[in-house]
């Protein structure tokens, strides 16, 4: 025998007998919800659920809607971007140095200088002097008394070069250039091909 | 617990621990009356599991229908929800453990990969000028199992394509599934094409590389091939930067190849544009070098000529022109015309001259002849054995060990100075210069001023030369070397050479690519090129002085750039006849090379003609100097020199002036 069962045979008789059940009782009602109320809570999450897929949907539309949109613009930009490379290409066509020499030589008729003549170099220390011009002949008075906005014409013809040093001699020309006409000191002359541009 | 197991006796069991085995037969002991009676019987033990269908069981022992049905029901059940759980195994294994395997496969099965090529960078000249730009275009395919009515859709694309109905109808009725129709087709065109909705027609990406300049610098740019790599020139050199990476499409079709209808476009990789190259050449001086270079090939009936120009301090190369004779290649029938309408060179495949098929002033080698004489002359000026005005009695020719080595002219015994040996190029004058050096304290400069040796460049095809080394040292080289002959080189290393000089003393290697442009336009300079000092800046002022008189009074008075003070050395060399040990009769290379300003230099250059007539370097060359140098001093706004000749050289001929053959 158990120790267990040994203890409870010597229970007394009283310990021994069961403790009385309560009584059943029954419950009251408002313990259970309303009919309504549970309608209502059906309602709403159906309303949730519903309002939930529906609002994925609308997500995925919006998104394939944007994808779409992007795709246009990517294409966009790939176009404009060709174009843009078809420009610079055709800029580049135009600027060829050989296209310009032909422009220059046919249309232009400039001409490629048999022999070119350097100005002498003059310091820019020493300031040049300023050319004497002749004033020009009295001009008529003016029919009307508005006074004239045209100011006093002064021609190439009355500037007189006074430095014999800093006069130019254009390229390919048998003489000196035009009389009076001042060259700046180390200008090329002349050479058609040989434009200036900026230093590297 | 329940009380009726609280209730139940304890069953004595037999086992391990139990207490010895009784023997079989003897009397089981009596178990102890208990001290209480039970005060109710022990109620029945609750039937087990298995007990509850036997006591359902018929009087007869059969069981009941119901017990079956409940049975088949609890089998069913337990199928099902084995069933259930290997569905939902399988369903784990399928979409969580191996979903990746799936998807690949089923990727596989269906996309199809479509290369996208990437845009090739752009080749610009030092001012951002194109001279080599990719263009993105179509491709036109059709995959004529898909076409259905082939005249129909000939007679929509061939005013698009500006092809034959006719040619296209029978193309669309191949059967190959695979027909090219027309390729680097515009966007413009192919927008076109595709709002046609022709069935069975395809545009593919692709792109042409288009040179605006025509073949303006063609052997240094290079070229590219069918495939759009890199296959000569800049463009083979630098292919990997250029080339970009490629990116990849994925287009949905069923395993037959049909196109799944609706299905977008998976971009797999996307494509990256290739890094674009700023070259150091400046496009307009490239075309002024070119066009009179090219002149002179053509009046001085060359086989072929270069021509290169460099920045001094940078070691930039401006321009760098490398043309053939067209008429020479051809046989001489001289029928291409010499010039164009508007005066210009005609150079091109059509023209009298062409470009020359590869970069021959990093490639061709030749005897330099007496421009060679920089390295003689620098050695003993370094080494004090000579001084610019150090006397020389200088016959006409000399005799060492049985070979006779001669002046170009005649001349009778004269006391030069070394100065005047420099400017008049005398050959016999060098050789007694070279006598006080010896073979090793030569061998030593050549090396220094980059003789024998690679540039930084590293352009296809460029050769080292070829140099004569204590090995293959011969007696006679002691006159051969100083004055050219022996060595061969490029003309960009004899260039380097006087650059060199013009550098006051520090040689400067060339590039070529001054910078890198990014996709998005963002410009990265490369680093500056190397230096190191050669000569020291005592003994340059005394060469730059030099090589000023054989401009102002020597062999190269027809390199007089008006307004300049220029320096710089003739040269015209004898050819070696190939496998002998000879020259050929009445073949010469004639060049010139030289810098200015001589005060302060900016540019040098070096012009090296093939062959001409007449055949020296001061007569053919040097006037193609002076006019490049000319243009290239005024384009860069370079000041003059106080003093310099106002006048170019006034019709000067090779009569009237020395002259120079090694």
């Amino acid at each position: 025998m158990s120790p267990a069962a040994t203890a409870t045979a010597r229970r007394p008789a009283a310990a021994r007998r069961p403790a009385p059940r309560p009584p059943l009782q029954v419950l009251e009602g408002r313990t259970r919800r309303h009919p309504g109320r549970r309608r209502a809570t059906r309602l709403v999450s159906l309303v949730l659920v519903v309002g939930s897929l529906l609002a994925v949907v609308l997500g995925h539309a919006m998104l394939a809607q944007t994808q779409v949109r992007l795709s246009d613009v990517q294409s966009a930009l790939a176009a404009e971007q060709t174009a843009h490379r078809q420009d610079v290409l055709a800029l580049a066509q135009l600027e060829t140095p050989s296209r310009i020499a032909a422009e220059a030589q046919l249309q232009l008729h400039m001409v490629t200088p048999a022999r070119v003549v350097q100005v002498p170099s003059v310091s820019l220390t020493t300031p040049l002097p300023v050319p004497k011009v002749a004033p020009a002949p009295a001009a008529t008075a003016p029919a009307t008394t508005t006074p004239s906005t045209t100011p006093a014409t002064v021609t190439l013809a009355t500037v007189t070069p006074t430095a014999p040093g800093a006069a130019g001699t254009v390229a390919g020309a048998p003489g000196p250039g035009p009389p009076g006409l001042s060259v700046p000191a180390h200008a090329t002359t002349g050479a058609g091909s040989t434009a200036s541009v900026p230093g590297q | 617990m329940s009380p009726a197991r609280t209730l139940t006796p304890p069953v004595r069991t037999r086992g391990v621990g139990s207490g010895p085995p009784r023997p079989r037969g003897s009397r089981r002991p009596l178990a102890p009356p208990p001290a209480h009676p039970p005060r109710r019987p022990p109620s029945r033990p609750r039937p087990s599991a298995s007990d509850r269908g036997r006591t359902r069981r018929s009087a007869g022992g059969r069981p009941s229908d119901r017990t079956v049905l409940g049975r088949r029901i609890r089998f069913i059940r337990l199928v099902l929800v084995t069933l259930f759980l290997v569905l939902t195994a399988r369903l784990v294994d399928v979409q969580v453990l191996r979903s990746g395997q799936y998807r690949t496969a089923s990727a596989d099965e269906l996309t199809q990969p479509v290369t996208i090529p990437a845009l090739r960078g752009g080749l610009f000249d030092r001012n951002g000028q194109v001279l080599a730009l990719s263009v993105p275009t179509k491709t036109v395919l059709a995959d004529d199992f898909q076409v259905q009515h082939p005249v129909s859709e000939a007679l929509a694309l061939a005013p698009m394509l500006g092809r034959s109905p006719t040619r296209l109808a029978a193309e669309l009725q191949q059967h190959s599934g695979y027909v090219p129709l027309a390729a680097n087709v515009s966007l413009a065109q192919a927008s076109r094409i595709a709002a046609a909705n022709l069935q069975g027609i395809n545009l593919i990406d692709s792109s042409v590389r288009k040179v605006p300049n025509g073949n303006l610098a063609g052997p240094i740019i290079g070229m590219v091939n069918g495939a759009g790599s890199g296959a000569a020139g800049l463009e083979y050199q630098h292919n990997a930067l250029l080339a970009g990476r490629a990116g990849s499409d994925a287009l949905l079709e069923s395993p037959t190849g049909v196109p799944l209808p609706g299905t977008p476009v998976q971009k797999l990789s996307t494509s990256r544009p290739g890094t674009g190259l700023e070259l150091t050449l400046d496009e307009p001086l490239q075309y002024e070098t070119e066009q009179a270079l090219g002149a002179q090939i053509v009046s001085s009936h060359a086989v072929s000529g270069m021509a290169v120009v460099m920045d001094v301090k940078t070691g930039d190369i401006l321009s760098m022109a490398n043309l053939v004779d067209n008429n020479a290649r051809a046989g001489g029938s001289g029928a291409a015309a010499a010039t164009r309408a508007d005066g210009t060179v005609n150079i091109g495949p059509g023209g009298p001259v062409n470009e020359a098929p590869s970069n021959l002033a990093v490639s061709q080698l030749y005897e330099p002849g007496s421009v060679f004489k920089l390295v003689t002359f620098s050695a003993a000026l370094q080494d004090g054995t000579i001084s610019p005005n150090s006397t020389f009695t200088v016959p006409d020719q000399i005799r060492l060990d049985g070979s006779t080595f001669h002046d170009a002219e005649p001349h009778p015994t004269e006391q030069l100075s070394a100065t005047q040996i420099l400017a008049q190029s005398s050959n016999i004058g060098t050789s007694e210069i070279a006598q006080g050096l010896g073979e090793a304290r030569l061998l030593q400069q050549v090396h220094n001023l980059g003789i024998g040796q690679l540039t930084s460049l590293g352009f296809p095809g460029e050769s080292p030369g070829l140099l004569v080394g204590p090995p293959q040292w011969e007696p006679t080289d002691l006159v051969s070397l100083p004055i050219g002959q022996v060595d061969a080189v490029n003309a960009l290393q004899v260039l380097d050479m006087y650059n060199t000089v013009a550098n006051g003393g520090v040689f400067i290697e060339p590039r070529l690519v001054r910078a890198s442009v990014s996709p998005s336009g963002a410009v990265t300079a490369a680093a500056p090129s190397a230096t190191h000092r050669v000569i020291s800046p005592a003994t340059d002022a005394a060469l730059t002085g030099m090589l000023e008189q054989v401009v102002a009074t020597g062999t190269g008075t027809s390199a007089v750039v008006p307004g300049y003070t220029v320096a710089g050395k003739t040269g015209t060399a004898q050819i070696p006849t190939v496998g002998k040990d000879s020259y050929v009769t009445g073949a010469y290379m004639a060049s010139f090379v030289g810098f200015a300003p001589a005060v302060n230099p900016t540019l040098a250059a070096i012009v090296v003609l093939d062959r001409p007539t007449p055949i020296f370097g001061g007569t053919v060359a040097a006037p193609v100097f002076a006019k490049i140098m000319s243009y290239a001093l005024h384009r860069y706004d370079i000041p003059t020199t106080p003093g310099a000749p106002t006048q170019g050289p006034g019709g000067a001929t090779g009569a009237s002036q020395a002259q120079d053959i090694t």
